[in-house]
């Protein structure tokens, strides 16, 4: 049951996060527990139940919608944004929703800067951002300016980044190192400016998962009421 | 009337060991890939009867999920795969996933090919499994995954990881063998009905058995005080 508990509460976050940008959803990898004596002859099972082995993030494309916000960037594809963390280490995520900070800065929702570093000069009109990452900005002049480029960064196994929560994933030893390279590159997906990328839940999907693990819940306890009523059982032998 | 006792009560132990297979069963009940169990009963003439535990090894039903690490094989099929001492594992559980070296994994074994090493690729995207066990990346064959048969009479050990031992002689690589389906998952295959009537007997048999014993026991003290008095 507390297994059945902890996969209503992923799917409970996931159906939260619907509509949030860039959103994975999170699946429980759920395992038969028990502990097998063999003695080359005789098997022996004591079983346990199941429990949460781990959970994993699906990081399957989310659908793409035109928001006609110039800083929202959504990548087709595979790969993440590079971001640097306020602990001054690197951060990657798929959520792009950037905005120019008070230092001209482009920033993540969260704040984070973009890496590498994009300085955005006070007299400009409006920004750019090509499907290869290449930022430039119009100014009041009339004249163009490169303020630099997006690179992405991809992971032979994503589902293995760790998770350090608000989107933000950090490489280690299961993930793989991380291939940056420009959008179009390697593999690595491309940039669409002006849209966001929905978070990848299906709704219909979480529904079925939590009636089925309520239903699952309920038989559980049913059993346990039958071992209540068996131990009561065996407890009235002596009168 | 004592062996009356120790009937019933050898009978109570076994039902409390079905029930207890019951649970197992029903907690696994939406558990990926789990093998129901079963206790196979054996009459003994002078006794409650002995039990064996069995595993069913039927597939669950099976649905999409467009995972490409996700695969079904098939009644009686494992996938071969060896832990980082070399020790031999059988796979049934068909929830796949990647090192960081690229290499197709189940919790942490590398799964094998018919090569005997494992299977590595670049990415997940351009990843197809055929219905042979073929493994390509785009459209290119980087290996074939070693799919086997439990024999008749193979002796198959589960093991703490989720993944079963099998004595050697009792594998064998099927021929012809095109089962095999990527995208798709394998639920449990615990039937709900069956576990609440298993469950619903078992408890009227303990019922029934602790009555019996409880018949023997005011036998016995009738035995004791009526027949003894003087």
């Amino acid at each position: 049951m507390a297994a059945e508990e902890q996969k209503l509460d992923l799917i409970a976050n996931n159906m939260a996060n619907m509509n949030t940008v860039g959103y994975k959803f999170q699946d429980a990898f759920v395992q038969e527990m028990s502990q097998v004596d063999d003695d080359g002859k005789n098997v022996q099972i004591n079983p346990a139940g199941s429990y949460v082995a781990s959970t994993s993030r699906n990081f399957t494309q989310g659908a793409i919608a035109s928001t006609g916000n110039s800083l929202d960037v959504a990548i087709n594809g595979d790969g993440f944004f590079e971001v640097t963390l306020p602990d001054d280490t690197t951060g990657y995520t798929r959520g792009g929703q950037f905005s120019v900070d008070a230092n001209g800065s482009l920033v993540t929702k969260d704040g984070n800067k973009v890496y590498p570093d994009v300085t955005v000069p006070p007299d400009t009109t409006s920004i750019t951002i090509n499907t290869s990452g290449q930022i430039s900005a119009l100014k009041n002049d009339g004249t163009t300016q490169v303020l630099g480029s997006f690179e992405l960064a991809k992971f032979i196994n994503p589902g293995g980044l760790t998770d350090e929560g608000g989107g933000i994933f950090k490489p280690n030893a299961n993930s793989g190192d991380p291939v940056v390279d420009a959008p179009g590159n390697q593999g690595i997906g491309t940039l669409q400016q002006g849209y966001t990328e929905g978070s990848n839940v299906d709704l219909s999907t979480e529904m079925l998962k939590m009636m089925l693990t309520q239903r699952s819940y309920e038989m559980n306890t049913k059993v346990l009421q039958t071992t209540d009523q068996m131990m009561s059982l065996a407890n009235g032998i002596k009168r | 009337m004592d062996n009356g006792i120790r009937i019933s009560a050898d009978a109570m132990t076994v039902k409390m060991q079905q029930h207890e297979i019951t649970a197992q069963n029903t907690a696994n009940i939406d558990t990926d890939y789990y093998k129901s169990k079963d206790l196979f009963f054996v009459d003994m003439d002078d006794g409650a009867p002995q039990t064996v535990e069995t595993t069913d090894f039927s597939s669950g039903p099976v649905r999409n999920t467009g995972n490409p690490l996700d695969v079904t094989l098939g009644k009686n099929y494992f996938l071969k795969a060896e832990d980082g001492s070399g020790s031999a594992y059988y796979i049934k559980d068909g929830r796949l996933s990647m090192n960081s070296s690229g290499e197709l994994t189940f919790q942490g074994m590398k799964i094998l090919n018919t090569s005997g090493t494992s299977i590595k690729i670049n990415s997940l995207s351009g990843f197809k499994i055929t219905k042979n066990g073929s493994c390509m990346e785009n459209n290119e064959v980087v290996g074939k995954l070693d799919i086997v048969q439990a024999g008749a009479s193979a002796r198959i050990v589960p093991q703490d990881n989720g993944a079963f031992k099998i004595d050697d002689d009792g594998v064998a690589a099927p021929a012809g063998y095109s089962l095999i389906t990527q995208g798709m998952r394998e639920g449990s295959n615990v039937n709900r009905v069956n576990e609440m009537i298993k469950m619903v007997n078992t408890l009227n048999s303990y019922e029934a058995n602790q009555k019996l014993i409880q018949a023997n026991d005011d036998a016995v003290e009738k035995a004791i005080a009526e027949f003894g008095k003087f």
